[in-house]
């Protein structure tokens, strides 16, 4: 059954196909249009270069009226990701518009890596070491982007089926 | 020679006339459903007279009627155009949505404009309280 | 011909006490020395030969040795080139010049002769001595007449004699059932029987069911095996008590038929449907199952040599450029009937129906020509408009595929390849749909041609209506939701002329993304009195509808004019050219046309030139046409 929800969701699918930010990559799972599965590449000349890190979309059928639950699943160290992986980020939350979609949100997401917003830390770390020793935030972050591709090496020798398992146990969680 | 019109079987497509922006170019798509505006809104099954639009009158933003109902009747929208966050004010034209729809959208709006004052107000109880505190 | 009384007076009971146990060898050489001469007029045996059968019917294994030897010295006999027997010769080599009736006869009382051999001697041996004997015995018969070219002749007696078989005067017949009996040949003469039997089956199936797809015939074949045939051998049977099953005669016959239609099977289904009968009878066939002889493997065999055949003539005759689409639907149509009735389970027509699904797919015309079959304009599918005409009648009990499998849900045979679905073939139209992976290209399709006809005004709104219900139970309501506006927009049209009946225009109002496969990008612009004439009914339209305005398509509609006391009825680029000749006697340039409509100078010319051919105006020369007044 077809749902507005699920229209838009097609929608924003076609966006993504036809011209997808640079960047960001993202498609619904092939038997629910409701969780998605997103990669964002680290944006060039940031301590995020190159990381590719995952991240699950879940909607539901009040989207594009609510804001889709956004979580990463990669390792991430960051001023406004929780240890969980979910984010604080306005547009998310209390700033959320029904003009939004996939595509607006993972470029929010995206420039947010290199742009903290450090007045409502989610990670208190991540945010000091940012703010008082740079350098050290920066090799931090560095970890996370080799542990992102490590995340994808090992993805590689599973299965996908095993994959998305994974991914749906971390979602239970 | 004389070439005489008897009756014409003509074809013809309709479209909204809709506002154009500064830049000169007016939308195409509704910005919350992503479908254009001579389709329908993801509710409606045929477009034009069943699916009107409402036309943005503080701003120069049109919808689906129905797709801003939908915004609207969220607490969270706070009534606020979701394209530039201004309050949301409507152009009344004849003839666009029904009157059941006119009125809900009406209700919705005064609805939110009444919660905002409403925290306006404790907004500057809390100031005054801020003001005693501090005065303490 | 030695009497027992005679053997008996000369070899006198034994006694055992007569024989010397070491003697034994040598008593028995005695005694078979003796036996060889016969059937010489026997001599009176000497005492020793005497006192030797006393000393060898002594006890059981004297006997066994004595059988032995016995049978040793007869095989001897045996082997010798030509066998000599009471004065005549028998010998395989001559069997075939000779008179088969005196060898038969010969060979009879031979045999009866050396059965009857050691009971007239009275020489009292143990049964399993005498079976010995009887067995070494009939192994030499057999031996003797075994030779094929004995058994080849009496296959041919039988089959040129089969009409007398059931003669009890023919000598010969009743002579050759007591040889067979005689020399405990039976089983061999029952083959000889079932193979003259099959050979006059066949031979009848193949000289009168070739070809003959049209008509019943398993009646007459029934009728003969068992008028012609059964009835025939019925006393040979009897008089060797020996039983051949109707049953299993018509099993006969039907593997023959299948054989045979086998082999023609592509050219019956191409014939189908004046072939169904022959389907009919050859799934009978098939299924027959004869009392206690079935064997599963047959059915097996046969089944996939049906579909092997089938196959091989569908890649040779059928998957080839040289076969247009609508044949091809055609044939696919035939195989899915015709293999539905020679097995309803529809396991064959899954293996056959496969490769041309496949092939099929690969047709650029392939999707409209099943639209317009479906839609009954295209003559010779007419057959899928009646299927979908009786889509109603099928699908009123189920809401969907879904439920309607679950009701029909049996077991897959076990021939069946592991995805077997059956719905998904037993009916004729999902069955085409079903070779594309999505229903989306024929609804399309369907959209596109439901349009066109809507904005030519070729075919009646009520028609349009009916056809589009019957394929939503087909393809799903929802699918059709950009038919549904377009059959709107149509609707509301009409109801629109009412409104603005002061006017001469009648204007089909679309939603025009639910259209942008039918409308093409406007080649020219109206003539500037129709775009008036255009406008205020636009400004009419702005008036009842806020917000809203229209937006002419110039390349669709018809103007009805009169010109000259005639009246035409043109499309709209005719009718802006000839405007410009109105109420004006000038010679106008194909130039001026062109710029003013917005039209190449290639289809202005085309339109000049129409025109021309109807009388209307003159050409003065390339570039400048004038009124014919």
């Amino acid at each position: 059954m077809s749902t507005p929800a699920k229209r838009r969701l097609m929608r924003d699918f076609k966006r993504m196909q036809q011209d997808a930010p640079s960047g960001v990559s993202a498609s619904p799972l092939p038997d629910n249009v409701m969780t998605w599965n997103a990669v964002i590449i680290g944006p060039a000349d940031t301590p995020f270069e190159d990381g590719t890190f995952k991240l699950v979309m879940q909607f539901d059928e009040q989207y594009p009226n609510k804001p889709p639950t956004v979580k990463f699943i990669s390792e991430m160290f960051h001023p406004n990701v929780y240890a969980s992986g979910e984010l604080c980020l306005d547009i998310l939350q209390n700033r959320w518009s029904p003009t939004y979609d996939v595509s607006s949100i993972l470029t929010s997401i995206q420039s947010l890596l290199n742009d903290p917003n450090i007045s409502s830390p989610a990670n208190a770390e991540a945010a000091n070491l940012y703010k008082e020793h740079r350098s050290q935030y920066i090799k931090r972050v560095r970890e996370t982007v080799e542990n992102s591709w490590n995340d994808d090496d090992d993805d590689d020798e599973e299965d996908d089926e095993d994959e998305d398992e994974d991914e749906d146990d971390a979602n239970d969680k | 020679m004389k070439v005489q019109v008897l009756e014409w079987n003509a074809v013809a497509s309709w479209h909204w006339d809709l506002k154009v922006d500064d830049s000169g170019v007016a939308d195409e798509l509704c910005g919350i459903c992503r479908v254009p505006f001579d389709g329908t809104c993801p509710s409606c099954k045929y477009p034009g007279t069943d699916c009107p639009l409402i036309l943005g009158d503080g701003c120069t933003h049109n919808f689906h009627l129905h797709c801003i109902l939908k915004w609207l009747e969220q607490d969270t929208s706070k009534g606020l155009c979701p394209m530039c966050r201004q309050v949301f004010v409507y152009k009344r034209i004849k003839n666009m949505g029904t009157s059941e729809e006119l009125h809900n959208l009406q209700v919705l709006i005064e609805g939110h404009k009444a919660m905002r004052e409403r925290e306006n107000e404790e907004n500057e109880f809390d100031s005054f309280e801020d003001d005693v505190r501090m005065t303490d | 011909m030695l009497s027992s009384e005679l053997i008996s007076s000369i070899i006198p009971t034994p006694n055992l006490s007569d024989i010397n146990a070491g003697e034994l060898e040598n008593d028995i050489s005695i005694i078979i020395n003796w036996i060889k001469l016969f059937p010489q007029p026997i001599a009176e045996p000497t005492l020793r030969v005497k006192s030797a059968v006393k000393s060898v019917l002594k006890d059981e294994s004297s006997q066994f040795q004595f059988t032995k030897l016995l049978n040793n010295s007869i095989n001897e006999n045996f082997q010798l080139e030509g066998f000599h027997m009471d004065g005549m010769n028998i010998c395989p080599d001559e069997l075939q010049g000779a008179d088969l009736a005196t060898v038969i006869s010969r060979v009879i009382n031979t045999k009866r002769f050396y059965d009857n051999l050691l009971i007239s001697l009275n020489l009292n041996l143990s049964t399993s001595c005498l079976n010995l004997y009887k067995k070494n015995i009939n192994k030499n018969f057999k031996l003797l007449i075994g030779e094929e070219v004995f058994l080849a002749k009496i296959y041919t007696y039988f089959d040129e004699n089969f009409l007398r078989l059931n003669s009890f005067h023919d000598f010969n017949i009743i002579l050759m059932l007591q040889f067979f009996e005689a020399i405990e040949m039976k089983n061999e003469l029952n083959q000889i029987l079932i193979n003259i039997l099959i050979k006059k089956i066949k031979f009848y199936i193949n000289e009168n069911f070739k070809l003959a797809w049209s008509v019943p015939i398993l009646h007459t074949l029934n009728n003969f095996i068992e008028h012609q045939i059964y009835s025939n051998i019925d006393f040979v049977l009897k008089s060797l008590h020996l039983s051949i099953d109707m049953n299993d005669l018509i099993k006969i016959g039907y593997n023959e038929l299948i054989s045979l239609r086998i082999n023609e099977i592509y050219s019956i289904i191409i014939d189908y449907p004046k072939s169904e009968i022959s389907l009919v009878e050859l799934n009978r066939c098939l299924n027959f199952q004869n009392s206690d002889n079935f064997d599963p493997n047959i059915e097996f065999y046969q089944r996939n040599k049906l579909v092997e055949n089938f196959s091989d003539n569908v890649n040779k005759n059928l998957l080839n450029a040289g076969i247009n689409t609508i044949n091809l639907i055609k044939t696919y149509i035939k195989i899915i009937k015709s293999f539905l009735i020679l097995d309803p389970k529809g396991v064959l027509l899954d293996k056959v129906i496969r490769p041309v699904r496949k092939y099929l797919k690969t047709r650029d015309d392939i999707i409209n020509k099943l639209v317009l079959g479906l839609l009954n304009k295209e003559p010779e599918l007419v057959e899928l408009s009646r299927e979908l005409q009786n889509t109603e009648k099928s699908f009123k009990l189920f809401k969907n595929f879904d439920e309607l499998n679950d009701l029909n849900w049996v077991p897959d045979p076990i021939d069946a390849l592991p995805d077997f679905k059956k719905f998904k073939i037993n009916d004729i139209i999902q069955s085409l749909i079903s070779i594309f992976d999505s229903k989306e290209i024929f609804i399309v399709e369907f959209t596109k041609l439901f349009g066109n006809k809507m904005i030519n005004s070729e075919e009646d709104l009520s028609v349009i209506l009916k056809m589009i219900n019957l394929l939503k139970l087909r393809f799903g309501k929802n699918e059709f939701f950009n038919l549904d506006i377009m059959v709107k927009d149509f609707i509301n049209s009409r109801s629109n002329r009412g409104m603005v009946d002061s006017t001469n225009l009648n204007c089909l109002i679309l939603s025009h993304l639910y259209w942008s496969d039918i409308i093409e990008t406007p080649s020219f612009t109206l003539h500037p009195s129709l775009l008036l004439t255009f406008q205020a009914y636009n400004e009419m339209y702005k008036r009842e509808n806020f917000n809203r305005f229209l937006k002419i398509i110039p390349n669709f509609g018809t103007v009805k004019l009169s010109l000259e006391g005639k009246s035409y009825n043109v499309p709209l680029d005719k009718a802006s050219v000839i405007l410009m000749f109105h109420d004006n006697n000038e010679p106008v340039s194909v130039a001026s046309i062109s710029e003013t409509l917005n039209m190449s100078e290639y289809f202005t010319n085309k339109i000049l030139e129409f025109w021309v051919s109807e009388g209307i105006l003159l050409k003065i020369t390339p570039q400048l046409y004038a009124s014919n007044e």
